[in-house]
């Protein structure tokens, strides 16, 4: 207990110093046009240690969490009152690794697979965990924090707390520093990129109710899917094979000391294409790929994700989009279509510049306000929470 | 006229029988090719479930025709006819699919996409042409017709009633259970979906013809080698 005491001031002590660095940061820099990046730098930076909260706190070398991976269930947000109706953790629709050492709360896309297929049915799950309810219950419970979060706040958190986002942002830091300028996609381009996370989300859930049909139908329509077979112990998460959070955390951890290069080397077996468990071939190129391509596109891979996709989808579409408090408006009289909203858009949103006026907010759109903190008009462009407004443009040309 | 007791307790059973069928091993059968279909004619939630629906109808059609069949020439008892018919079936489904899958193909070869990178409509070309809705029909017709466990057991068990009538209205009921099933939703979420993915419909359409021609070729080798 006192350890844990220890831990968790240790862990306050970084992060207030983290906060406080960035504080100082935002203080000393009175430029208008960077306070809200700032301002979101430093939530995203807050986050990495609150989503990952045991790579400080985790009770390490216990018994019940060797460093070979085994996540330690002691620090999972919820897992402990929800015990086996939900020991995975609370959802959050951020990617929240679920294979990393450390992970506080759990990302929804592994909860959804993974309670289809393969732990639809009560039983043993991974680690030792033991489900005491059915693959159903567990997804109304996912998709119903996802529902809700994704109301309350929308794709604020693919802007705001996303430690992938954060990723990206970096990687644009590393080309604006060399000064070197963003490409863009063309229109069409862009569209379709972001229309395909629609068609990732199709799939695996197609694959994972057809992996799954023998837990679900009674017949297995698929072979080798029971447990300890081919695809159970490869593909049981078929998105979380081809995801490149996942060999970033594992990567993140294993340079850190937390998990096992040998144990997680050691899980990776046979040709390119055979998933391994914690870093597989597959992951490792698709992050090499993205990491590349994010480069020269900001934001790439939020374009892509499909997290990102089922947060647009529970607040951007009917029924939802009624409901959702959270919302980027644009008043028409003020806005000159001078096109800054346009060009500083990191996921190149046309639809700020577009639209006549009133909620603009688009599937597309993470939120992170850039459009807002740029224009130069007065009051044109506020992000409302409840009716309420958080954030709103401001002359920042006559105020200089 | 009532109907007796026993005989209304059986249609009730029968088609409870077919709705846990239908939430079972019907979607788990038929998922691959709705879902395959539903992405090859680009539908919407609402066309999503309405080419379900159809599909269904044509599965239960099939059921009603097996029922009928079997009520006036007592076809399944024979082990000798009911083999060679399960060949044949099997192989008229898979060739279906293949058509099918081939027909979508080259459909949305031949159709253009008024997209222009944004408010543009989906491709869908069940606008386009009437044919496609009886595709489903037909597919589903074909894979009803492929006789399963349970549809063989209800045949065979409809013998006993007095009427080659109730071997009809048994397995229409039975039908009418199974396509009350999980796979409406299913196929209405994934036409929901896709469409959310205008600028990718040709490709969605593509990739959804090929599995199900894939789907056709397996069933055909099976067939063959049955």
């Amino acid at each position: 207990m006192i350890e844990l005491i220890g831990e968790i001031l240790k862990a306050i002590i970084i992060i207030g110093t983290i906060l406080a660095g960035i504080l100082a940061i935002l203080i000393w820099v009175k430029n208008q046009t960077k306070n809200i990046t700032y301002l979101r730098t430093l939530i995203q930076v807050a986050f990495i240690p609150l989503i990952f909260l045991g790579l400080i706190v985790g009770p390490f070398g216990l018994p019940q969490s060797p460093p070979a991976g085994n996540a330690p269930r002691e620090v999972l947000l919820g897992a402990e009152n929800l015990k086996g109706w939900f020991p995975d953790g609370i959802t959050v629709p951020v990617l929240a690794c679920y294979y990393p050492s450390g992970r506080t709360v759990t990302c929804a896309i592994w909860q959804i697979q993974s309670y289809i297929y393969p732990f639809w049915n009560p039983g043993l799950g991974f680690w030792g965990t033991f489900y005491t309810n059915s693959g159903i219950e567990r997804l109304a419970i996912v998709l119903g924090l996802l529902i809700a979060m994704s109301l309350v706040l929308g794709r604020f958190f693919c802007g705001w707390i996303c430690p992938f986002g954060l990723y990206m942002d970096l990687l644009s830091n590393i080309r604006a520093t060399f000064k070197k300028g963003y490409r863009k996609f063309s229109e069409k381009t862009n569209t379709a990129i972001h229309q395909l996370r629609y068609v990732i989300i199709a799939a695996f859930l197609i694959i994972s109710i057809i992996f799954g049909s023998q837990a679900i139908f009674g017949l297995q329509l698929v072979s080798g899917t029971q447990q300890g077979e081919y695809v159970y112990n490869y593909f049981s998460a078929p998105y979380c094979q081809v995801c490149p959070m996942k060999p970033l955390c594992v990567l993140t951890e294993t340079s850190l000391g937390y998990m096992d290069p040998a144990y997680v080397l050691e899980s990776t077996t046979g040709a390119f294409y055979e998933a391994g468990y914690f870093l597989t071939s597959l992951n490792l190129a698709i992050l090499v790929l993205v990491t590349i391509i994010a480069l020269a596109y900001r934001r790439f891979w939020c374009r892509i994700c499909p997290l990102g996709g089922l947060i647009a989808l529970f607040n951007r579409y009917p029924p939802f989009k009624w409901a959702s408090i959270t919302r980027l408006n644009k008043v028409e009289e003020k806005c000159t279509k001078c096109g800054i909203c346009k060009r500083v858009c990191p996921t190149q949103v046309t639809e700020v510049y577009e639209k006549e006026g009133g909620d603009v907010t688009t599937s597309a759109c993470i939120l992170c306000l850039r459009c807002v903190e740029m224009c130069p008009y007065e009051d044109c462009l506020k992000l409302n929470v409840a009716g309420k407004t958080i954030f709103k443009s401001r002359n920042w040309v006559n105020s200089r | 006229m009532a109907l007796p007791a026993e005989i209304a307790n059986s249609y009730l059973a029968t088609f409870t029988l077919g709705l846990i069928y239908g939430s079972t091993l019907c979607t788990s059968e038929c998922l691959p090719y709705v879902t395959s279909y539903i992405a090859g004619i680009g539908a919407d939630f609402r066309k999503g479930v309405t080419a379900t629906f159809i599909y269904n109808s044509g599965r239960v059609t099939a059921y009603a025709i097996l029922g009928a069949l079997a009520g006036t020439s007592k076809l399944f008892i024979n082990n000798s006819l009911l083999l060679p018919y399960q060949k044949y079936t099997l192989l008229t489904f898979g060739i279906i699919s293949l058509i099918v899958g081939i027909g979508i193909l080259l459909k949305g070869e031949h159709s253009s996409s008024a997209c222009n990178g944004k408010n543009c409509k989906p491709l869908r070309l069940w606008r386009l042409t009437g044919r496609f809705e009886t595709s489903a029909f037909i597919m589903g017709l074909s894979k009803g017709l492929v006789v399963c466990p349970p549809l063989l057991a209800l045949l065979l068990s409809s013998l006993a009633f007095s009427t080659p009538i109730d071997s009809f209205i048994l397995t229409l009921l039975f039908g009418l259970g199974t396509a009350l099933s999980p796979l409406l939703i299913l196929g209405g979420v994934t036409g929901w979906l896709l469409n959310k993915a205008p600028l990718l419909s040709r490709w969605t359409s593509r990739i959804g013809a090929l599995i199900l021609m894939l789907l056709g070729v397996s069933i055909i080798i099976n067939a063959i080698t049955l």
